[in-house]
């Protein structure tokens, strides 16, 4: 019972780090809202670089990803005096790139183009796992890690909208569930489902990877 | 790099790669630049008006077009549905007829009246004579205009021996036929807006007097104004009045 419950504490309320986060963040966008518009430059520093992953992540062209990143800052700046800090200021400012990548996607749908980056070697957690992989290889490692990341696109892909959305923003920014339903404006519940089901798909698509 | 071989990997391992897919750093300085050139173009570039003045809450309703389209056009065509049921059971198309019809049965009955005496061609003709009582029972059935009914009423009355200008008569046959309408439908039987106006300005001009009086010199006003009114005709005139030579422009009263 405690470990469900430290699970799902885990998983529905927002950790402390990003309680603190968004703290600051109100006092930042407080600043901003008062007219002092070079703030505004701290919070595109702060969430660049995870705002972009999640588009990157959802539409799988990174061209692309870059200019509705973009395109986000800019509707967020242009809507700041709106923001009531009701939620947090990365929710909100999730909500509009994910908004934004939704309508990318319906608008694409029929014409898709996949641009992937590198793999970040340094990256620890990352590296653990392509060697685990490559450990019997034969083959060229670099080609192997190509053919793995494409495959991975390619079973996120196949996922619908909606499904490929809660993964990223569970799975690749961390977010709790419930920060999840803020941003995709559902319950907790449809989160977990949708997560669940996801995964399955993923599980299968991505079999010949798994290593058990 | 310190890691265990023989490590399962599960798909939130796999899900971890996709994570450490990352930009170079070049390229942040780049994406900095263009994003301060987009702010600079948003900032000049004037917000579309809906975006100012629309309420937030009415823009939301745009991802409904489609629901929201359909029932604007299905309230639309029942209420111009609604509206058309009731004029058709009401008045003015119905009240314009009449005055049609009034007009056109006094202008039958004036053909049967007697004409000026001074009139100096003039044929005598007995229109009770030429025309058969079969005829008349039969006109009677089909006739579906008060006008028309009127102008019946009239002519089953005592007939009078008259005498009608011999211009009127048809040399070939030297008879006077009655045309009869035939029953016609609902729709056929709303009057043309040529029609309208066409009577509406005779009972003007007329003021009520034709109606009173059986005067021969009214009648001839009368279908002078009529046939004056055909609008074709006015129109045609109008623009014959008008006439272009050379570097001159004439204009005909």
């Amino acid at each position: 019972m405690n470990i469900t419950k430290a699970i799902l504490g885990k998983t529905l309320v927002a950790s402390p780090e990003r309680q603190h986060e968004a703290d600051s963040d109100w006092v930042v966008v407080q600043r901003v809202q008062a007219g002092d518009v070079a703030a505004f430059d701290d919070l595109i520093r702060k969430y660049r670089e995870r705002l972009y992953a999640i588009i990157y992540n959802m539409i799988g062209n990174r061209e692309d990803a870059a200019d509705l990143a973009q395109d986000t800052f800019i509707k967020a700046f242009q809507s700041i005096k709106r923001f009531s800090g009701e939620s947090a200021f990365f929710t909100w400012l999730y909500r509009i790139g994910v908004n934004a990548a939704l309508g990318h996607l319906r608008k694409h749908r029929l014409r898709q183009f996949f641009s992937l980056d590198k793999v970040d070697e340094d990256n620890q957690p990352a590296a653990e796992v392509i060697a685990a992989l490559t450990v019997d290889l034969t083959a060229d490692r670099d080609t192997y890690v190509k053919e793995l990341q494409e495959k991975l696109n390619e079973a996120l892909q196949k996922l619908s909208i909606k499904h490929r959305t809660v993964v990223t923003l569970f799975e690749i920014d961390g977010m709790s569930h419930q920060q999840i339903a803020e941003v995709m404006n559902c319950s907790v519940g449809t989160v977990r489902s949708r997560l669940h089901y996801a995964k399955q798909l993923l599980q299968a698509e991505l079999q010949p990877y798994i290593r058990r | 790099m310190s890691h265990d071989p023989k490590k399962t990997v599960t798909i939130e391992d796999l899900l971890r790669i996709k994570r450490a897919e990352r930009p170079p750093a070049e390229f942040w300085a780049q994406w900095e630049r263009e994003l301060r050139a987009k702010q600079l173009a948003a900032i000049v570039e004037e917000r579309p008006w809906w975006q100012i003045h629309v309420p937030v809450y009415v823009r939301r309703m745009v991802k409904w077009q489609l629901p929201v389209g359909a029932a604007a056009v299905m309230a639309l065509t029942f209420v111009t549905l609604r509206d058309y049921q009731d004029q058709s059971t009401h008045d003015p198309v119905l009240v314009t007829e009449e005055a049609i019809s009034n007009v056109t049965g006094q202008q039958s009955l004036a053909s049967v009246t007697p004409s000026a005496p001074t009139l100096s061609a003039v044929a005598s003709v007995s229109t009770a004579a030429v025309l058969p009582q079969e005829t008349r029972a039969d006109t009677q059935e089909t006739t579906a205009t008060p006008g028309l009914e009127k102008t019946l009423v009239a002519i089953d009355a005592p007939m009078q021996p008259v005498e009608i200008p011999a211009a009127f008569i048809q040399p070939s046959t030297q008879d006077v036929t009655l045309r009869t309408e035939p029953p016609k439908e609902p729709l056929t039987r709303i009057a043309s807006a040529k029609d309208v106006r066409r009577a509406r300005l005779l009972d003007g001009a007329m003021g009520g007097r034709y109606g009173s009086t059986g005067n021969a010199e009214v009648a001839r006003t009368r279908d002078r104004i009529a046939s004056r009114l055909n609008e074709d005709r006015f129109y045609a005139s109008d623009a014959g009045r008008l006439g272009t030579s050379g570097d001159r422009l004439s204009l005909r009263f």
